[in-house]
């Protein structure tokens, strides 16, 4: 489903990817785990197109297309969604406007006519419930306001909506508390089909005890330095990288 | 500009003869004035953005024959009041323009509120022209909210295609105790007109004052906007949306003149500049000697889009007591890369995103505004603004809906 | 505010002594001749002659400029002496300690200026004092020159580098640039030269001294610095002038070239004579200064720190000429008793990447009237230029005027300008607080408008730091109550 090959890139004329071979393949989930700076979001955006970033070398393959080919939202309609780790907040764009047009978007790309209004409250209400995000949050602006927990929870939110066919979850963990990791981990277990391919990325075991891996990566400077099943997750979690460092 | 005075003067019998009365009265003032002030030059710092002398060098016709129409004519104890009130607020002395309307203006508008009455409608005030050959037209409001009144005017400006415009305005504004006046003043005429909006207003103690222009389609648009708070509790807010582009030029020049102690006053203005529109904002903050507890807000913000684009922004405060709270913020820049890229991940194109965050931004001042019903109105003629020069509609994805 | 300290009166003015040295000073008046005069009591060369009287013959054709928010004094241009040599009639200037007068020697002792090389011990700084209209004496030359800095007044670099004042003199302020910068080209007298070769750091803090001493005269300065590529030089500015009951006007110009990867620090402590507490007498400040970053990635930093003047009319402004130049203003202006200052700065912003900062804070009290104005100009070039601009002014008392008067003109889609301004007035709970933890209401506008300034008095270099502390404080002594 996604095959990334030697896949270097920069950002601000600084190398930051040097090489990375990855394959995921339908219905699985992988962890990627590293430390701060190791690339880890840096791949991620790489992934999604943000215009920041720069490929140098190397290709990623998305259902056989070339992916470094397309725009962001050609990326996010064929099915890429990125759950950002630091979403922006957007004044002046009410959130139910603004995921009715990213929705009309994609039904746009599928060959759909436009949802009507009336479909698309009903829509909001039922996935809404999923990661029991409040009613009043979908009447503001994008992410403006919103706590910390309330933007992630947001992400998968807008996930519900637009059914990607691969996620991409940057540090989602992050700054949750143990209820809402759980609500959020839980709601992303429930959208997935069978078929929803992930890419998880994160610091910690604790997402991944909700979120269950079936390859683990580890990512060292730039580099896949070692992959392996659930248990190279547990590894590091008792362990830290270094044990993997000084191998190296 | 001599080639009105030379009007005047040869056809003054004819003005005379076809006005409301009482605004002869003090034509010889004006013209007076004028011939002495001059055409304000752009060295002139309040003017300094707008070319005045070019919008009245053409040789406009007018139509001073059928100027007053005596249509609804008001009664007399308004006309008494109106009498009284006229040119008050609107001095021939401090301003050129002010006086060349105040020498030729034949007809006026008045609006009386009684004390107490409570008006939820907005009174509607629609100025089209129309005309086969260039026009000037000068044009004259007064409005009196008596006592404990609250009134909402909507001012709607158009023009018909293929004609030169240009038309000057003095309205005149008198907030009594503790009345409530909204002030809308939409302009969606075309590039061919040049309009000149001088607002005058006076808050009594307790009053308050709202004042709003939208600038969406025209050719050059000067709004001076004075406004002083002359009794203790008054307040005024001063709003301003410009989405311009082509050759428009939109300029706010605005004064809030606090002339006495515990007054509030906030101005919100922004400006969306593209392709080779020019955009200027002056916004000028008089707190006078003894005019403590002042409380004042200035923001404006804008987008400029390209690189023929240009937009003026100053900003200013003039402070002469010192128990005061008065800031200003301007901004100049575009539209946000993070967020963009946000939506984009969501799959929303990029001309879409642009749309959407232009909307955003203009919303800001409609959200602001304390007419509810209107706030809705404006996001419409605000996005349709951004659509249809973009001619963008019939591809947008936005409101799911076929070319509205 | 309170009542225990309305009677506190307020501090002299520190510096308003006079000194009796045998001054040369020619008859009063501006004509050709008078151009002319000073041209060749300086044996000046033809082409400076020239430029002196092109200036002359510009600014007769020039009126005073009245746009500033400042109730100006009728100058009369024609009563003032534009020559004034208090190091008499030595021709070639002094050459050592010894040929200077010795009253003169006191007079900058007085000042706290080292004059003698000894403070050279203690890490020192190069100093060049001007008093009048002749460069005094300059420090430190000789360990400047082993590094190839140049560093002498601006009459013997005429002499000895007339290439480079050739080059460079009128490139960044023309003599047509306005009223004052055309006077003060027709008839400056002295200042200092600043060459900082390639990749040169100036090893010490340059400084200039300015005084006016002379009465009826005013003084004309001017200073030329050039950083070349990637040099550094941190410059400081100092001025005082004895208590008058005239005004006395100072009319200079700074310009300053940065070229590639150079940086210029350049630093003003102003506490020319204010005048009196009746507004009478002062110096009229009416000063242009103006960095070039005509480098890329070239760097200008002004601060100043202005107490004095009856009068200040000053725009420290910069061009950002080359890609990624860099440009700040850092700026607290005092006003009192009924001081007025209009000052601010210009950015022009003509490359792409460039980026500016400005921080001004204003201070009134007394009956003074204290203005920002600024212009922030992106040109149609300067792609993602940006600048951020933050104006405060603090009140202290009811009588004075703070004004704000910010330009911005914008001409590129990708250029980003910020800019912000308060005013406030220090608050009786401030005042409180620091009274009941036993601070003098005194000391305690002096602790409060010192936090308030702290942002620009960070940036003056050490030396300068603590002067300009102390000033700002005694400048307000008297304004509580």
């Amino acid at each position: 489903m996604l095959e990334i090959k030697n896949l270097h890139a920069t950002v601000g004329g600084k190398e930051i990817l040097k090489g990375i071979d990855l394959t995921v393949r339908p219905g699985e989930v992988h962890a990627l785990m590293g430390q701060n700076g190791a690339g880890k979001s840096t791949l991620s955006n790489v992934l999604v197109g943000h215009p920041a970033y720069t490929v140098t070398e190397g290709s990623v393959t998305y259902n056989g297309k070339d992916l470094l080919a397309m725009s962001p939202e050609e990326r996010a309609n064929e099915g890429l969604f990125l759950s950002f780790q630091q979403p922006v907040e957007i004044p002046g764009v009410p959130m139910n406007y603004f995921m009715r047009a990213a929705y009309n978007a994609k039904r746009k790309h599928l060959g759909l006519e436009p949802i009507s209004s009336g479909d698309f409250v009903k829509l909001m209400r039922e996935k809404r419930k999923i990661v029991e995000l409040d009613s009043k949050l979908t009447s503001r602006s994008v992410n403006e306001g919103f706590s910390g927990g309330e933007k992630k929870r947001n992400e998968i939110f807008q996930m519900a909506i637009l059914e990607p066919s691969f996620c991409i979850l940057d540090e989602t963990d992050s700054g949750l508390d143990v209820d809402a990791l759980r609500i959020v981990a839980e709601g992303f277990n429930q959208l997935r089909k069978p078929d929803t391919s992930a890419i998880v990325i994160t610091h910690y075991q604790r997402l991944l005890d909700y979120i269950k891996p079936d390859v683990v990566h580890v990512l060292i400077n730039g580099r896949i330095v070692r992959t392996g099943g659930p248990e190279l997750a547990l590894e590091i979690e008792n362990q830290g990288f270094d044990w993997i460092k000084n191998e190296e | 500009m001599s080639q009105y005075l030379e009007l005047f003067q040869s056809q003054r019998a004819l003005i005379d003869g076809n006005s409301i009365p009482f605004l002869n009265q003090h034509r010889d003032a004006a013209a007076q004035a004028l011939a002495q002030l001059g055409l304000p030059t752009q060295k002139e710092e309040r003017y300094r953005y707008t070319d005045v002398v070019g919008a009245f060098a053409p040789n406009y016709g007018l139509n001073l024959r059928q100027a007053h129409t005596a249509a609804n004519q008001p009664d007399a104890a308004v006309l008494r009041q109106a009498e009284a009130l006229y040119g008050t607020l609107a001095s021939v002395q401090a301003d050129a323009i002010t006086a060349l309307n105040t020498m030729l203006v034949q007809d006026i508008t008045v609006l009386c509120i009684p004390a107490g009455e409570q008006k939820e409608n907005p009174i509607r005030v629609s100025q089209l022209l129309r005309s086969t050959a260039p026009l000037m037209q000068n044009r004259r409001l007064l409005i009196v909210a008596e006592p404990g009144s609250r009134a909402r005017i909507l001012l709607n400006d158009k023009a018909d295609e293929g004609q030169d415009f240009l038309t000057t305005q003095v309205t005149e504004v008198f907030v009594s105790e503790g009345a409530d006046v909204e002030f809308y003043d939409i302009e969606q005429t075309h590039a061919r007109c040049h309009r000149f909006h001088q607002f005058y207003a006076d808050v009594q103690q307790g009053g308050r004052l709202t004042h709003t222009v939208f600038t969406l389609t025209g050719g050059l648009s000067r709004n001076t906007t004075q406004v002083r708070l002359s009794g203790k509790d008054a307040e005024a807010n001063l709003y301003g949306c410009a989405v311009i582009d082509a050759t428009q030029h939109c300029d706010n020049n605005t004064l809030i003149d606090h002339a006495v102690a515990g007054c509030r006053s906030n101005e919100l203005y922004k400006y969306v500049v593209d392709q080779q529109a020019v955009g200027a904002f002056a916004g000028r903050v008089l707190v006078r000697p003894g005019a403590d507890q002042t409380d004042s807000r200035e923001t404006n913000a804008n987008l400029v889009c390209t690189t023929q684009a240009r937009m003026f922004t100053q900003p200013m405060l003039e402070i002469y007591a010192d128990d005061v709270k008065c800031s200003h913020g301007s901004t100049v820049g575009q539209l946000n890369d993070e967020a963009l890229f946000y939506m984009r991940q969501r799959g929303i194109s990029q001309a879409d995103a642009r749309l959407l965050l232009k909307q955003a931004f203009a919303s800001e001042v409609i959200n602001a505004l304390p007419f509810e019903a209107l706030r809705g109105r404006l996001q419409v003629l605000v996005d349709q603004r951004f659509r249809g020069e973009l001619n963008h509609c019939r591809t947008c994805n936005l409101c799911g809906t076929q070319n509205t | 505010m309170n009542n225990e300290v309305q009677d506190i009166i307020a501090k002299d003015y520190e510096y308003g002594f006079t000194t009796n040295v045998a001054t040369e000073i020619i008859d009063r008046g501006l004509t050709e001749e008078v151009v002319r005069l000073i041209s060749s009591k300086k044996g000046e060369p033809d082409w400076l002659l020239d430029f002196r009287l092109k200036a002359f013959r510009h600014w007769r054709t020039l009126e005073q400029p009245t746009w500033g928010h400042l109730n100006m004094p009728d100058i009369d241009y024609q009563a003032i002496s534009y020559y004034a040599d208090p190091t008499a009639s030595k021709k070639q200037g002094p050459q050592s300690l010894d040929e200077i007068d010795p009253e003169l020697m006191r007079a900058f002792d007085k000042l706290g200026i080292p004059l003698e090389e000894r403070l050279e011990k203690a890490g020192g700084m190069a100093v060049d004092a001007v008093m009048d209209s002749v460069s005094v004496k300059t420090t430190f030359r000789k360990t400047l020159a082993e590094k190839g800095i140049i560093f002498c007044s601006i009459s013997e670099a005429v002499r000895e580098h007339p290439d480079l004042v050739r080059k460079y003199l009128g490139s960044v302020v023309p003599y047509r640039d306005n009223f004052f910068a055309a006077l003060n080209s027709a008839v400056f007298s002295d200042g200092s030269f600043v060459y900082i070769p390639k990749g040169v750091r100036c090893p010490m803090e340059l400084s200039t001294y300015f005084r006016i001493n002379a009465r009826g005269t005013g003084q004309f300065e001017r200073t030329l610095i050039v950083a070349d590529d990637n040099a550094y030089v941190s410059y400081l500015e100092g001025c005082t002038a004895p208590m008058r009951d005239e005004n006395q006007l100072h009319a200079a110009i700074v310009e300053i070239v940065v070229e590639n990867h150079a940086e210029v620090k350049y630093s003003t402590v102003q506490n020319w004579y204010p005048g009196d507490k009746e507004g009478r007498g002062g110096v009229l400040n009416l000063v242009t200064k103006r960095g070039l970053l005509r480098g890329q990635h070239s760097k200008l930093s002004w601060t100043q720190v202005e107490t004095g003047s009856a009068i200040t009319w000053k725009y420290p402004s910069c061009v950002l000429q080359g890609e990624g130049s860099q440009a700040e203003f850092y700026s607290v202006a005092v006003t009192n008793n009924y001081q007025q200052a209009d000052t601010g700065t210009k950015m022009i912003h003509l490359a792409p990447g460039t980026r500016s900062t400005i921080i001004s804070k204003g201070i009134s009290a007394g009956r003074s009237q204290n203005s920002y104005r600024g212009l922030v100009r992106m040109g149609p070039k300067a792609e993602g230029a940006r600048n951020y601009s933050s104006c405060d002014s603090l009140l202290l008392g009811s009588k004075c005027g703070a004004h704000t008067f910010p330009y911005m003109d914008v001409q590129n889609p990708s250029a980003v300008v910020e800019h912000e301004a308060t005013t406030s007035k220090i608050s009786e709970d401030q005042l409180f607080y620091c009274q009941q933890r036993g601070i003098s209401p005194e000391d305690a506008v002096g602790l409060i408008v010192n936090g308030y300034a702290k942002d620009v008095l960070n940036k003056l270099p050490f030396e300068f730091a603590a002067e300009a502390q102390k000033l700002l404080s005694v400048s307000l002594e008297g304004t509580v109550g």
